[in-house]
């Protein structure tokens, strides 16, 4: 009943601002500017969202899995249906190991052994939730208010000594198996890639949801696109986390509506934020820990474009595995999509 | 050598644990006579088998199979109709996981190196962040190998000569894991040891044959064909609960089962524990002789050190021994191979 309410209102908010957005379509660019296009979602929305949206106690009071819950049997099976030619791709950047100035902390790769009969090599990853891997955030990552998701208490299932007792990426051990569509934006708006600022709204994934014919549903994951590596590989990398283009926080109600498993994307927000908004990343910690949406950050979505543009086929089935690591926030993944 | 080394290092803390350990050593005393009285003696065909295998060196080898610039050996045969048959055996959609939990302390098969290292950064009021490291080609953490891994005679599988390919700074040039990035999709064949004897788990030590492989394919209906993981089971993660953990002696796979992968041509072979039966009198100076004829000779990959507890349980239950596999490394050039966490679907 209480879920049933949420929608309602949710919908309601999405005419408010698709009404609102068709103005200013246009003008996008002028984000980046700090005098925003469109109107901010302010501290005393996003406050209310955190009691209306929220999913905590919806799997119980001991879940720790959030929308994965809505991967079932079936929906693995309506995943695996969707494999059509037995062509896989990498989702996956490849591991940063050189500093550069959108890698401040890169990949620790070191060669152990070398002889005549074999080789060894170690792997270390210092800053697994930064730019330079393609990661999945567990529920350990991002805190609210002293809270995990599903309202565990941080202070006494989380120490320095031995990291996350709930809500680990151990939860995630046995894999997610499910549908994967993408939202490719620069193929929507006709450009290579989006300008660092750029705010997407819902109604751009609904625009992209007309023209591709597609639509993410409950349990599946959505992919956002907005041309971060082909803008690197165009010109050069640059501060990733001070210009770069993501979701609008007016997008969380329709995130809630949409009921998705798995949120992945190139960058975790979008930036410069103009003056007055929410502070960075307040969407990202909102799908994690309120709606319990598990996320891939920092992938890397250029060859998944092409093989989906190849074939104008945007959904596919989708697998990612974390490394089973007892007791940690996040995991490198290589997510593998199957068309 | 790494190899070699790595385990000196074992028995050297297998000798420890052993004076420590009083009490595990009674337990076992009770089903692992064979664990108690220390190296098995060799199997009789040991003399024969080392023959054979000098010959096999020259007569298994797919170089050039596959072109002379190939690096994905026996991958080559996971084609997106083999992708597409795999695909169908996905009847039931249950997922498990064939990993352990990375080991985040020493034991009798986690050397220091093997430590799967996981350090909290900071904790503060938004959130908190790890920092890993791993050492990954041990006893415990669920990996796959490379060409990269093992040499012979200065060659990497296909004839890559070791000494143009491989440095400390760039790693391995030519057959690292990078060709793997797209990931592994195929069909997994179980090969259920334990059940196939009746027993819990097979001791450690014990060889398993092409008699045993050929026994299992019999009794369960399902073969192993080109392109495919063969997934080896003898319930080490039964008895490492059981009995605690230990490392040196190892029931793998045992020379004999050589001509039967190349007849097979499995893109991977994997196991629950290391792939090479252990200890091998008989074979001084010539380590890790299984490990040599997959990747220096056929070009068949490895996925090792797994954990198939929770997909034989299943397997078993839905009386299936034929699933779709996936697996994708961690995309670090040069990379002599990665921990993975390969899902069975069913």
């Amino acid at each position: 009943m209480r879920t049933r309410t949420l929608v309602v209102s949710a919908s309601g908010l999405m005419l408010v601002v698709g009404a609102i957005s068709g103005a200013a379509a246009r003008s996008q660019g002028a984000g980046a500017e700090g005098v925003p296009s469109r109107p901010l979602v302010t501290q005393a929305e996003y406050e209310r969202w955190q009691t209306e949206l929220s999913n905590w106690g919806r799997w119980g009071k001991d879940d720790e899995l959030g929308t994965l819950n809505l991967i079932t049997p079936a929906k693995r099976k309506q995943a695996a249906a969707l494999v059509k030619e037995g062509v896989t791709v990498s989702l996956s950047s490849d591991a940063a190991t050189e500093r550069s100035v959108d890698v401040p902390c890169p990949v620790e790769w070191a060669m152990l052994t070398a002889s005549q009969s074999g080789a060894t090599d170690r792997i270390g990853y210092p800053c697994i939730h930064g730019a330079g891997t393609t990661h999945l955030d567990s529920f350990a990552h991002v805190f609210f208010g002293g809270k995990m998701w599903n309202g565990y208490p941080v202070s006494a299932l989380v120490t320095k000594e031995a990291g996350a007792a709930k809500n680990s990426i151990l939860t995630m051990k046995n894999g997610i198996v499910t549908r994967g569509v993408l939202y490719d934006i620069p193929k929507l708006k006709g450009v290579s890639y989006l300008d660092p600022g750029t705010r997407i709204f819902a109604g751009d994934l609904e625009a992209w949801e007309r023209k591709a014919g597609v639509k993410v549903t409950a349990g599946d994951a959505l992919l956002l696109r907005w041309g971060r590596w082909t803008r690197r590989a165009t010109l050069g990398p640059w501060p990733i986390n001070e210009a770069m283009a993501g979701l609008d926080n007016s997008v969380i109600p329709w995130l809630k509506k949409r009921d998705i498993a798995i949120l992945g994307w190139e960058t975790p927000d979008y930036a410069p934020h103009p003056a007055g908004d929410l502070p960075p990343s307040s969407l990202h910690n909102f799908v994690l820990t309120i709606l319990g949406v598990h996320l891939v950050d920092r992938a890397d979505f250029d060859a998944l474009s092409q093989a989906a543009a190849a074939r104008n086929r945007w959904e596919f089935m989708l697998t990612i595995a974390p490394l089973p690591i007892p007791h940690g926030t996040g995991s490198p993944v290589n997510p593998i999509a199957v068309f | 050598m790494g190899r070699h080394l790595k385990f000196a290092g074992l028995s050297i803390g297998l000798i420890l644990i052993g004076v420590v350990g009083g009490f595990e050593l009674r337990a076992q005393g009770q089903t692992g006579a064979a664990t108690r009285a220390g190296a098995p003696p060799a199997p009789a065909d040991t003399a024969a088998m080392r023959a054979n295998y000098e010959r096999w060196r020259t007569e298994f080898k797919t170089w050039g199979k596959w072109g002379p610039d190939d690096n994905k050996g026996t991958t080559n045969l996971i084609t997106p109709q083999k992708v597409m048959s795999a695909m169908r055996l996905v009847k039931s959609g249950i997922v498990v996981s064939l990993a352990h939990p990375e080991p985040q302390q020493p034991a009798a098969d986690v050397n220091a190196n093997g430590v799967f290292h996981r350090t909290t950064n900071g904790i503060t009021a938004g959130g908190t962040t790890d920092n890993y490291q791993v050492s990954y080609h041990g006893l415990t953490v669920a990996h796959m190998d490379t060409w990269c891994h093992f040499f012979v005679d200065g060659q990497m599988y296909n004839g890559t000569p070791v000494k143009d390919n491989i440095t400390p700074e760039t790693g391995c040039k030519k057959g690292s894991v990078m060709n793997w990035k797209d990931g592994i999709v195929t069909r997994a064949v179980l090969y259920d040891i334990a059940q196939l004897k009746g027993v819990d788990w097979i001791e450690p030590g014990v060889p398993i044959t092409r008699a045993d492989l050929e026994a299992w394919e019999k009794k369960s209906g399902v073969k192993a064909e080109p392109g495919d993981v063969v997934l080896l089971y003898i319930g080490r993660w039964k008895r490492r609960e059981k009995m605690g953990p230990w490392a040196g002696q190892v029931s793998g796979y045992y020379a004999d089962t050589i001509p039967w992968m190349h007849e097979r041509l499995p893109a991977f072979i994997g196991h629950d524990f290391n792939i090479d039966w252990n200890p091998r009198p008989g074979w001084e100076g010539m380590p890790n002789p299984i490990h040599v004829a997959v990747l220096n000779w056929m070009g068949i990959n490895i996925v090792e050190c797994l954990d198939l507890e929770q997909a034989v349980t299943t397997a078993r239950r839905l009386k299936r021994y034929e699933f779709l596999i996936t697996f994708a490394p961690l995309p670090v050039e040069g990379g002599t191979g990665s921990p993975v966490n390969p899902l069975a679907i069913f």
